[in-house]
């Protein structure tokens, strides 16, 4: 302290009045701030459509998909070789016309929209689907995805380096099957049959990229392209929407784009994508209708009340929680003690305590034990005794050895923690056996090395298209989970290899009946539960199908009118609580629709008129 | 003046290196990488870690990321295309979640929100408790006095989210008068603002109160009651200039405060800003965002408060700067 104001009548009075203009000039200052701050943001007007997603901060390059909810934006901006029907899943033209198949299965060639365009106008070629296929594979990338399109002829050699059989081969050297015949026809050899393909050309990751844009920015931007390339002024797509604003942590805002091939089928002129993680935020902006869609983010403790509400939406999913076993070390390596764990598994006390509600038990590999007309064989139940038994056979407990401890490894998130806790509860209780529980905190990604280092790992899956072949190859020797449990059969390898080359769907599932058979009485996985979604979504809005992949692509939406919303009331009859449905009471049509709704209007009247007149 | 500016800027550098040092350890520490969620082929995987320079040995990753001199293939060891780089040259990095931005990009889109919001919150917090302050001021032990000073000890006490919360059901589920969260224009903010701003309002009504109470029990203003001066003159001319010097002392830590606090009401009201993406970083193992956002936040409260100390020798003449 220094310097006591003594003494200083008049300048102190002078001091305290510049203090005091210095405050409300600052006050002042503050306040012109606000209004400007104020006036800058009133701006953004609610888009059309609103929904909520975690997937807003994913990234919009394509071939970096990792997850499903991703996909959502990037189906609106992007459009594949061809898409999915939204209920049925069925295979639909999208930027390809048409498509044939050949005879052995190995050779598909696509023939392109002819009109169909980038947003920036320039033509959409085989080309760009050539390079954009090739760009997933590439190792530079690093796409998720590339081991999916490992069937095209010299695909694995170049994003592995590696050839079938682990053998080294240049990268630049291998012949890639994949090849642009002219502007509009694309070509792809396979090296194997795969009858998933097509299904999987649906799938984000092998959407196009354009390619001039693309390489442009890499010029200028050597290491920050990435980061420069999907920001809205830069971003060139080939979907039905256009990106016009981003925020970080906001939204992504959509805009209808004009140059679209089918834009007369797109009804909606703007989407908002939210960037939402928090659960009860999301959830108070849909009940107040001010967002449309909302999934995941449910909180658990409301769902009992929310599934009462007829905008309340919970459907089968395809997506299973199973235990990876470790097939290679006792007492595991014995199917029948990997049954009496099956067997005891207390599957509907887990699903009853999940902290992801809405699961059912699963008894068997593929979720549900069906997929379009695939059925899956029934051989597992729940049976204390017999698991003693068999246990007893094997040579263990009561007259035998006694049994080892088992592990348990727990990959990343709690439920999953949940589930192998219950578990170990009732094999201690039924069979007597010690289970050790090992939760991974540092990796939360599944590797063959962590997963052979335990004797269980709890673990789930989820498909990107609607074939059982996909899953069922999972378990072939040298795929990832044939990897992680350390086991194989030819036998099973031969099967599922018939299957992959039977064009005959009804053959083929038959196939696949045997090898799931096989799997479920060997058990290298014991099935849990399968998964269901669960979401809230705007009764008006139309177009928005229910599927098994949870897949949904914006093109279709649109809203329904209020005679409609009627209508479907009284056909569908009501057990759950009628709630209001937010959005234009006139309801939002795309053109074609529009014109459509007209004609229907017009037509009925004309010709009852004459007889009513007389 | 000189020294104490130097002496401030010199404890920064210092804070600021400790930081960015402690963040990188705690990240090295921490579980994760930018592709541990995914499943990958081995070969694929050694590229992606590549791409974030995850092969690098540990003093590289470091020295490249605290700066001033870049290292990569570009930089000092590579074909010096691009010499400078790093934390130090305000280059943060990408972010490791949000993969289509870069740690810049974010904060500068996000900054202006948090800091327009704190603003908001700031000037309405004075707008309500100075005017508060006053009148239960100059009528204590009233009615209106006890109301005023239970609402200020309400505000004082309760958090702000527990503020949000009632504010939300009433005013945006009950009534619907205002929109439960997010952003997009002036009415979004509304009860953020006041949610955030409550508790600072709270403060600022009870500094208000006590130092004009004080104020009017002086010597000088019993000398202008003696001489009849009207009592409007008396409080407006000679009590509240002394009244105010106490909140105005508190506006500094208060702005500091009003920043700090948006972490929570950002989040619950969906408002992108740099404190929602602090927590939502700090959730997702989005590393570089997080250490981001916090040197920025150091940066900002450090400013604030080196201000306010230079703002109090101009209030109050007995407090020096430097000590002798």
């Amino acid at each position: 302290m220094q310097g006591l104001g003594r003494g200083e009548g008049a300048r102190g009075a002078r001091r305290g009045h510049a203090v005091a203009a210095a405050c409300l000039a600052a006050l002042a200052a503050l306040a012109v701030g606000a209004a400007v701050a104020l006036g800058r943001v009133g701006r953004l007007e609610r888009a059309d459509f609103v929904f909520a997603s975690g997937s807003a901060s994913a990234s919009l390059d394509p071939q970096a998909t990792t997850t499903d909810p991703q996909g959502r934006v990037l189906r609106a901006l992007y459009e594949g070789l061809v898409a999915h029907d939204p209920l049925s899943l069925e295979l639909l033209p999208a930027a390809a016309a048409s498509w044939e198949i050949s005879p052995d299965g190995l050779e598909y060639v696509f023939h392109l929209q002819p009109e169909g365009r980038w947003s920036n106008g320039d033509a959409l070629g085989a080309q760009d689907f050539e390079w954009s296929l090739r760009r997933v594979l590439e190792p530079e990338t690093a796409s998720v995805h590339a081991r999916k399109l490992w069937c095209i002829e010299g695909a694995r050699e170049l994003s592995t380096g590696r050839d079938e059989s682990g053998a080294p081969v240049p990268r630049a050297g291998s012949r890639l099957g994949i090849e642009a015949l002219d502007a509009l026809t694309l070509r792809l050899r396979l090296a194997h049959p795969a009858p998933e393909l097509l299904h999987l050309l649906a799938f984000p990751a092998f959407f196009p990229v354009h390619r001039p844009s693309l390489e442009v920015l890499q010029q200028r931007f050597p290491d920050r392209w990435r980061t420069e390339w999907t920001r809205p002024r830069n971003l060139v797509v080939n979907g039905p929407f256009t990106l016009e604003l981003r925020r970080a942590g906001d939204r992504l805002r959509l805009r209808k784009n004009p140059l679209y091939w089918d834009a007369d089928a797109v009804a909606f002129d703007s989407i908002d994508v939210l960037d939402l993680e928090q659960g009860g935020t999301a959830l108070n902006l849909f009940l107040a209708g001010e967002i449309d869609w909302l999934d995941g983010a449910i909180p658990p403790l409301l769902l009992p009340r929310l599934a009462q509400r007829e905008d309340f939406r919970r459907e089968p999913y395809l997506g299973i929680c199973w235990l990876l076993v470790n097939v290679t070390r006792p007492p595991l390596d014995d199917p029948r003690v990997r049954r009496a764990l099956a067997l005891t598994l207390p599957r509907r006390q887990i699903c009853g305590l999940s902290l992801e509600p809405g699961q059912e038990p699963a008894t068997t590999i593929v979720p549900w034990g069906r997929l379009g007309g695939y059925r899956s064989p029934q051989l597992l139940s729940e049976g204390g005794d017999e698991a003693r038994r068999l246990l007893r056979e094997a040579g263990w407990g009561a007259g035998g050895q006694p049994f080892p401890g088992i592990d348990i490894v727990c990959h990343g998130s709690e439920p999953l923690r949940r589930i192998a806790e219950l578990a170990a509860a009732a094999w201690r209780l039924e069979l007597g056996i010690e289970v050790r529980l090992r939760s991974q905190e540092r990796e939360d990604r599944l590797d063959p090395q962590s997963t052979l280092a335990c004797d269980l790992a709890c673990s789930s899956w989820t498909a990107d298209h609607p074939e059982p072949l996909g899953l069922l190859r999972t378990f072939e020797r040298g795929n990832e989970n044939s990897d992680a449990t350390g086991w194989s059969s030819r036998a099973f390898d031969r099967l599922v290899e018939a299957a992959a080359r039977e064009h005959d769907p009804g053959r083929r599932n038959g196939l696949l009946v045997m090898a799931e058979q096989q799997l479920l009485t060997e058990l290298p996985v014991i099935p849990v539960c399968s998964y269901a979604s669960q979401k809230l979504v705007n009764r008006r809005l139309g177009g928005f199908g229910s599927n098994v992949l949870d897949e949904h692509d914006p093109k279709h939406w649109f809203w329904k009118d209020d005679r409609m919303l009627l209508r479907e009331r009284q056909v569908r009859g009501g057990r759950q609580t009628p709630v209001r449905a937010f959005g234009p009471v006139q309801g939002k049509f795309s053109p074609r629709q529009q014109r459509q709704l007209e004609q229907r209007r017009v037509q009925p009247p004309v010709a009852p008129q004459p007889e009513e007149a007389r | 003046m000189r020294r104490f500016l130097l002496r401030r800027l010199l404890w920064l550098a210092l804070t600021v290196w400790a930081l960015i040092t402690l963040s990188f350890c705690l990240m090295r520490a921490g579980p994760g990488g930018p592709s541990s969620s995914e499943r990958l082929a081995p070969a694929l995987e050694a590229d992606g870690a590549a791409l974030y320079h995850l092969d690098w040995p540990l003093w590289r990753r470091y020295f490249h990321y605290l700066g001033p001199l870049n290292l990569d293939e570009r930089g000092l060891f590579g074909d010096r295309s691009r010499l400078l780089g790093g934390a130090l040259c305000g280059d943060l990095g990408p972010s490791l979640r949000q993969r289509d931005f870069r740690v810049d990009q974010i904060l500068a889109q996000s900054l202006p929100v948090s800091i327009e919001l704190s603003l908001l919150a700031l000037l309405g917090a004075i707008a309500v408790g100075l005017p508060a302050g006053i009148l239960a001021g100059l009528v204590p032990r009233s009615r209106a006095d006890v109301l005023l000073r239970t609402l200020a000890m309400l505000g004082t006490v309760l958090p702000n989210f527990v503020i949000a919360a009632l504010l939300l059901l009433v005013l945006a589920l009950w009534l619907r008068v205002l929109p439960v969260a997010g952003y997009g224009s002036a009415r979004h903010l509304v009860l953020p603002a006041i949610a955030l701003g409550a508790p600072f309002a709270a403060c600022i009504a009870r500094l208000a109160r006590a130092g004009l109470l004080e104020a009017l029990a002086r010597d000088h203003i019993r000398t202008a009651i003696a001489f009849g001066l009207p009592p409007w003159r008396i409080v407006v001319g000679h009590a509240l200039q002394s009244a105010c010097l106490p909140v105005v002392s508190y506006l500094g830590p208060a702005a500091a405060g009003v920043l700090t606090g948006s972490l929570v009401i950002e989040r619950i009201f969906a408002i992108p800003g740099a404190g929602s993406q602090l927590v939502g970083s700090a959730l997702a193992g989005d590393y570089t965002l997080a250490l981001g956002v916090t040197l920025v936040y150091t940066l900002l409260v450090y400013t604030l408060n080196t201000l306010v100390d230079l703002f109090y020798p101009l209030l109050d003449p007995r407090i020096a700067l430097e000590e002798p």
